[in-house]
């Protein structure tokens, strides 16, 4: 190695001079476990995305349905199923693959292409609009599918034109009773995220409390509510949501209420055994010792020490209650219309998939976004706070 | 042992029982009746029909008579099936959902673990990083919305795949990578997260001191050990198959029965609510109670004493 060759003088050392009163002294600013935490969080790019993400979803679902000039539960039949179409991105010819410019292609069946050309202009009254068709097959009596035997057009046209409705602009289109969906999506992510924090809220309160007390005093109350917990947990989730929804009516409400039931089990679980882990160390008893009260050190000692366990349950629980919602208004359990959330205005779409994909394109992207978003987030939460991580 | 098993029973029969309970309770507590929908029936008819099923007794000898109807294997009679059986009814459905419900478990779970171990090996590689997008996304999009996508794409637009219905094994196959979705994404975490941990342990690092072959150290030393923890997972991946079954089964029109359940949910069928929601409860609490025995049958580092929390 060539510093072992270089030269070392002598006067190259000094003696460090260190006074007593500064031993004490830190050497780096103090750094509370919240800036650290956000420091480690800032350097996990897919979480900061995520944050980002929620951030726009949640601008979205407050300032969304307040964009154009629909409202959410407006209904307007002539107009409905009409495909997306936004101002600016209508003509531009390269985006046209995107579908958002209005246009719908439909097949038509007929004896021949020409038939079946004149059939789609009478069905769609395409008499003096732009249409573009595409003959998808000739009449051929051999095939052995007798619905396949006929000669079948595209015709590809703009479906305001030919409606007379060009002055409205439905960016992403309407549903089959003629409301706009942009406005519905994001009223729907509102009312969504609205579940989803309601109920983690509730799930937290509930769980720490019991938890908390559960751990804290310990003995006979603890096993008593651990053994009810113990039956609880064996329940399955799914069937206590469903049979409370029953019961009650479908609709906000009843749907936070059938989450919270059972949802607080996880967090009382990992809150009583943080609680149990802590309250046996020194700093508890010094507090106990000067003679603070059990609420005092449950409030300051003990739960700021499990917040950030907490915090990484409930941004676990949002999205699940979130799905949650959205599988239950899914199968016919959810939010009755003209309300909407994003799992009925799935389930809607779902009704005509294969005739108009659009409505189900929305919805799910959000939902999709929002639960990859809190996922990631919870995940990069988790690796910040935890305290096993920190160097 | 025995004291655990014997401990674990009585548990679930205490289970059981409160849930059984809760659900004839609630469901006695719902608005309306089964003939409702029926304006044709007569006063006379509905006397006959509430007197048949024994809707007129008091509420206590209606809760003996379903508690003990239970015990026996017998769930009532469903109100507009055929009038049949509930048992017999979801002893028919039980084909589909069991065969959607076994692919898509192997598939999720194999799937996933080979996508655990090439992350948790090729650590903070694109490998790596793939691996991990995947079980995001699979973690994240709702089976119905991932279910749907599937449908339209690979079914409707491209004509791939049949669109729906259950016949041959290419109708199974969309419905199966559907509801393996969230199965492949947590096996992948939890593969992932076991394996690291593993590899980084001491015994690990004694295996590569004695000079052991890479590929030894990882899959007799390593693999073996971090796959059994991998049985922990199966209460809530029993769980996603549940979930999954009542809406793939809709989406595909699988006759399962988390079709029929949601169609009897909509029919206010209590009966059927009832049996299929005590079937859902016993299979739950059954998987659970043999997912934990197998874990202390195929861990020998857990000691039974007080449970193994």
């Amino acid at each position: 190695m060539a510093k072992k060759d270089k030269e070392l003088s002598k006067d190259l050392f000094q003696p460090a001079d260190i006074s007593s009163d500064k031993g004490e002294e830190l050497g780096r600013p103090e750094i509370s476990y919240w800036k650290d935490s956000w420091n480690r969080l800032k350097k996990n790019k897919a979480a900061v995305l995520g944050l980002i993400t929620l951030l726009f979803i949640g601008f979205m679902a407050i300032a969304g349905p307040y964009m154009n000039k629909y409202e959410f539960d407006e209904t307007n039949y002539d107009a409905k199923n009409l495909p997306p179409r936004v101002p600016g991105i209508e003509n531009v010819e390269w985006l046209d693959w995107l579908g958002l410019n209005g246009t719908r292609t439909v097949a038509v069946q007929g004896a021949d292409p020409e038939d079946a050309l004149q059939r789609g202009i009478e069905a769609f009254e395409l008499d003096g609009i732009d249409y573009t068709h595409k003959v998808v097959r000739e009449y051929d009596a051999s095939r052995p599918n007798p619905d396949e035997r006929w000669a079948e057009v595209e015709i590809t046209f703009n479906d305001y034109e030919a409606r007379g409705l060009e002055e409205h602009y439905y960016w992403f289109g309407t549903d089959a009773m003629g409301r706009d969906l942009f406005t519905r999506t994001w009223k729907g992510t509102q009312i969504s995220l609205y579940i989803g924090i309601l109920a983690a809220a509730i799930d937290m309160v509930i769980g720490v409390a019991y938890g908390g007390i559960s751990a804290y005093y310990g003995g006979r109350v603890d096993n008593y509510m651990q053994r009810i917990i113990e039956v609880l947990v064996g329940i399955p989730n799914l069937v206590v949501v469903i049979l409370m929804i029953i019961l009650l009516d479908p609709g906000l409400i009843a749907i936070t209420i059938a989450l919270t039931i059972t949802g607080w089990v996880g967090m009382a679980r990992i809150v009583r055994g943080q609680i149990l882990k802590l309250k046996s160390q020194e700093f508890v008893l010094a507090s106990r010792t000067l003679g603070a009260t059990d609420s005092r050190i449950i409030n300051k000692h003990l739960i700021p020490n499990v917040t950030g366990m907490i915090i990484i349950q409930t941004m676990f629980t949002i999205p699940n209650a979130i799905f949650f919602e959205a599988f239950l208004s899914f199968i016919g359990l959810g939010l009755q219309p003209p309300l909407a959330s994003l799992g009925t205005l799935i389930d809607d779409a779902f009704k005509s998939l294969q005739i108009y994909p659009y409505m189900l394109v929305f919805p799910a992207i959000v939902i999709s976004l929002l639960m990859i978003a809190f996922n990631v987030l919870a995940d990069g939460l988790r690796d910040a706070l935890d305290p096993k991580m920190r160097e | 042992m025995a004291r655990y098993i014997t401990q674990r029973i009585i548990y679930m029969i205490i289970t059981l029982f409160l849930i059984a309970t809760a659900t004839f309770f609630l469901m006695k507590l719902l608005p309306g009746t089964p003939f409702n929908m029926e304006d044709k029936l007569t006063e006379a008819q509905k006397a006959a029909l509430y007197e048949q099923y024994g809707l007129n007794d008091p509420l206590p000898v209606q809760y003996a008579n379903y508690i003990f109807g239970l015990v026996q294997g017998d769930m009532g009679i469903s109100f507009q099936f055929d009038n049949r059986k509930v048992e017999d009814l979801i002893m028919d459905r039980i084909g589909p959902s069991a065969q959607l419900g076994f692919q898509s478990l192997v598939f999720g779970t194999v799937i996933g673990l080979i996508l655990g171990l090439i992350s948790a090996i090729k650590r903070n590689t694109a490998y790596d990083y793939s691996s991990n997008l995947m079980a995001i996304l699979g973690k994240s999009i709702p089976s119905f919305v991932f279910a749907g996508l599937l449908q339209y794409y690979l079914a409707v637009k491209f004509g791939w795949f049949p669109v729906s219905f259950w016949d041959s094994f290419k109708h199974t196959i969309l419905p199966t990578i559907a509801n393996a979705m969230f199965t492949l994404a947590v096996t992948q975490r939890f593969l992932r997260t076991e394996m690291l941990e593993v590899l980084g342990s001491d015994y690990i690092v004694l295996a590569r001191a004695k000079g052991l072959k890479n590929s030894v150290v990882t899959f007799k030393h390593g693999l073996r050990n971090a796959l059994i923890p991998v049985i922990t997972i199966m209460g809530p991946l029993v769980v996603s198959m549940m979930t999954g079954s009542l809406v793939i089964e809709k989406i595909f029109a699988i006759p399962g029965i988390g079709e029929q359940f949601v169609r009897s949910i909509q029919m206010n069928d209590y009966a059927m609510i009832m049996g299929t929601t005590m079937f859902f409860s016993i299979l739950f609490v059954v998987v659970i109670l043999i997912v934990d025995l197998l874990y202390v049958v195929v861990d020998p580092r857990i000691r039974l004493t007080g449970g193994k929390e």
